[in-house]
């Protein structure tokens, strides 16, 4: 995995050190409530949200990964499809607990089971991501019990949960009227599509930098599978993308062209321009193609964790735009604080919190690749 | 806190002298809107009688009323009479409604202030915020004034949202906030087309200062029950919050904070269910508006423009 101990040492020493800032942020949040935070009235979601959301993702696209290999049997997927299943398992829990300490009481978080209310999509998606983590903690025993039929047989089940939350988290905010900008069918596509996108990057990277195995004919095979299905589903993205925002900009409802407007001209058009569109997409596109036809691992690592970079961005460009555009342009001078406004970038608390759910998650699969037996695959 | 370029302009006015007068003459205009809001909140807590003889006693004055049968009223006590009136019949047979007069808000923030002072609100949450804009151009211009209570929704967008069950509707009409249930997911904020919720992220006007002062924790009595606040996040903090029309004044007999602090009449409350309120009257004209009526929502708050 680490071919030198100083590698090994930088890595997890930067993990720690995520963890650390991490629980700074933790006692933070938890001393002092949401008083630290940015989010508020008019944005009332803010990054937590946004990491959430990617995070779910994330997990839907690792579980594809899984799916490929064991329900439909593509060999070349064998080595990396363990890793997948348990990056799947930790971005679900870094997700739901970036999401749980968004809330503004974190003690009250039973009552989504107590007092389900089958009108709220919400409750719904908990109940969804309850029997998804459930599968994945069945499929993780399967996988140590090497139960080939029972894995198929998860593999399905839990494919079938990554479409309905994949797309359900798209579907949380393209429900709500109020938002224009949101407010959109093809928006669950969106969300589960990039969601797959960002997985499959997740679990190419994670192959590319943390691997147990040689670099040899069936990893090279392995990355040119995973290349072209990233390409794949990058076409499938940028298809979904158009469809969206041609449809939207063309029928000109003036919130969402407002929205759009921020996006590609606000104050962090940056963020579209360099992150998503040039970092985040035509970079790795590039290195897709080069690691296509030159074989090279490195560049389908790089452009794996530039595709992260650029969902990741995606993700922001739908949630926060969405909010800062208000059914009454003048509502935040109407009563000021900072609350009750509609720019928002996150405060140092919630950067420190997203720093360490991210590092303690990257702890716990690092641990789990180096000591956990079955994910050492035999050559 | 508030955008204050209107009083600017006017507390900017050069001269000594003019500043003194304009003192005296502030003092003398505080001390008799102060005494008409002492007698209203007087009159308002009095018995059905009193009130009756009251309004006798005041049939004289016309400010901002349209006609009734006939009678010219004081609106505020015939509003008065409505609620009596409508609390005497059983909670799923009343409507409650809000008419707000867009040509008589002079954009004093009356309301604003009095819905914070009744329901103790931190800062960052607003009830009932007046948006204001300038409209044409010069020599042509003027400043409108849209006060934004919460719509109470026949139809609301926030309530199937809330994956708790903590907002609903009552059988009065109006979208009331379980404070103990709400878990502060907040998606109702994100759902309300009228950008009305806000969320108590638990702060204190005095927070940063030597002390909290013990004012900002004393309790509100939203939906007729005590809310201290104590600095944690109990609730309220950690909620989503809302104007509730004052539930808890109308189920005392009195008129919402709003109603009885506006200064030129230009808010109206009572029950639409009942043929002879003023508010059904109002309603059925044609110069009534509703926001946002597109969307189905079908808000209980009209505008008069």
């Amino acid at each position: 995995m680490f071919q030198r101990q100083w590698a090994r040492r930088a890595v997890y020493g930067a993990i720690l050190v995520a963890i650390l800032l991490g629980l700074i942020g933790m006692v933070q949040r938890l001393r002092l409530g949401h008083l630290p935070a940015n989010y508020g009235s008019y944005v009332p979601w803010g990054l937590w949200v946004a990491m959430y959301v990617f995070f779910v993702g994330l997990s839907a696209g690792a579980f594809l990964v899984f799916f490929l290999h064991h329900a439909l049997g593509i060999q070349v997927l064998r080595r990396v499809s363990p890793f997948a299943l348990v990056a799947a398992f930790l971005s679900l829990g870094a997700g739901l607990f970036l999401v749980w300490v968004d809330l503004g009481h974190m003690d009250r978080v039973w009552k989504l089971f107590m007092d389900f209310t089958p009108s709220s999509l919400m409750a719904w998606m908990t109940l969804v991501y309850t029997l998804y983590g459930l599968v994945l903690v069945m499929a993780l025993g399967a996988l140590a019990g090497g139960s080939r039929s029972l894995l198929r047989r998860l593999s399905w089940i839990g494919m079938m949960l990554v479409m309905v939350f994949g797309g359900g988290e798209g579907a949380l905010f393209g429900i709500v009227s109020a938002r224009p900008y949101w407010n959109s069918g093809v928006l669950p596509l969106r969300f589960l599509f990039s969601g797959l996108l960002a997985g499959t990057a997740l679990v190419t990277l994670l192959a590319v930098a943390f691997r147990r195995w040689p670099a040899d004919d069936e990893h090279r095979r392995m990355l040119t599978f995973l290349g072209r299905v990233l390409l794949g589903l990058i076409g499938i993205n940028l298809l979904a993308e158009f469809a969206d925002s041609s449809i939207s900009l063309y029928s000109a409802v003036p919130a969402t062209v407002e929205a759009y407007r921020l996006v590609f001209f606000g104050p962090y058009a940056w963020v579209f321009w360099i992150v998503q569109a040039l970092l985040g997409l035509a970079v790795p596109v590039a290195l897709l193609l080069y690691g296509q036809r030159r074989g090279s691992g490195v560049a389908a690592g790089v452009a794996g964790a530039l595709l992260l970079l650029g969902v990741f961005a995606a993700r922001l460009n739908v949630i926060i735009p969405g909010q800062a555009v208000l059914g009454f342009g003048n509502l935040p001078q109407a009563f000021v604080h900072p609350r009750l406004a509609t720019t928002y970038f996150p405060s140092p608390i919630e950067w420190l919190v997203a720093f360490g759910v991210v590092g303690a998650a990257l702890l716990v699969f690092l641990l789990a690749v180096e000591r956990w037996r079955i994910l050492r695959v035999e050559a | 806190m508030r955008s204050r370029t209107a009083p600017q302009t006017l507390q900017g006015q050069p001269g000594g002298l003019q500043t003194k007068r304009s003192r005296r003459e502030f003092l003398q205009a505080v001390g008799a809107g102060s005494t008409i809001f002492f007698l209203t909140e007087l009159l308002e807590a009095s018995a059905p009688a009193k009130a009756q003889a009251a309004s006798a006693a005041t049939q004289t004055v016309t400010e901002g009323h349209p006609p009734g049968d006939g009678v010219q009223q004081n609106v505020l006590l015939r509003m008065q009479a409505d609620l009596r009136r409508a609390l005497a019949k059983p909670v799923h047979q009343r409507r409650w409604v809000m008419v707000i007069d867009l040509r008589k808000c002079v954009g004093c923030y009356a309301c604003t202030i009095a819905c914070i002072a009744e329901n103790k609100l931190p800062p960052g949450v607003v009830y009932r915020p007046v948006v204001e804009e300038e409209v044409g151009e010069y020599p042509n211009v003027t400043r409108r004034f849209l006060p934004l209570p919460c719509m109470q929704c026949d139809n609301p967008p926030c309530v199937p949202v809330c994956p708790v069950g903590a907002t609903y509707k009552r059988a009065d009409g109006i979208v009331a906030i379980d404070y103990n249930q709400c878990i502060g997911c907040r998606y109702c904020i994100a759902a309300c087309p009228y950008n009305h919720r806000t969320f108590d992220a638990g702060e204190f006007y005095t927070k940063g200062t030597p002390k909290v002062e013990d004012y900002e924790k004393i309790p509100n009595f939203e939906y007729g029950r005590k809310w201290p606040r104590k600095g944690d996040e109990k609730s309220p903090a950690g909620n989503a919050r809302k104007c509730h029309f004052c539930i808890h004044r109308l189920e005392a007999g009195m008129l919402p904070a709003c109603v009885t602090t506006c200064i030129g009449y230009a808010t109206y409350f009572g029950d639409a269910k009942d043929p002879d309120s003023l508010v059904s009257e109002m309603i059925g004209k044609p110069n009534v508006m509703r926001l946002k009526e597109e969307l189905g929502t079908n808000p209980k708050v009209y505008y008069l423009v």
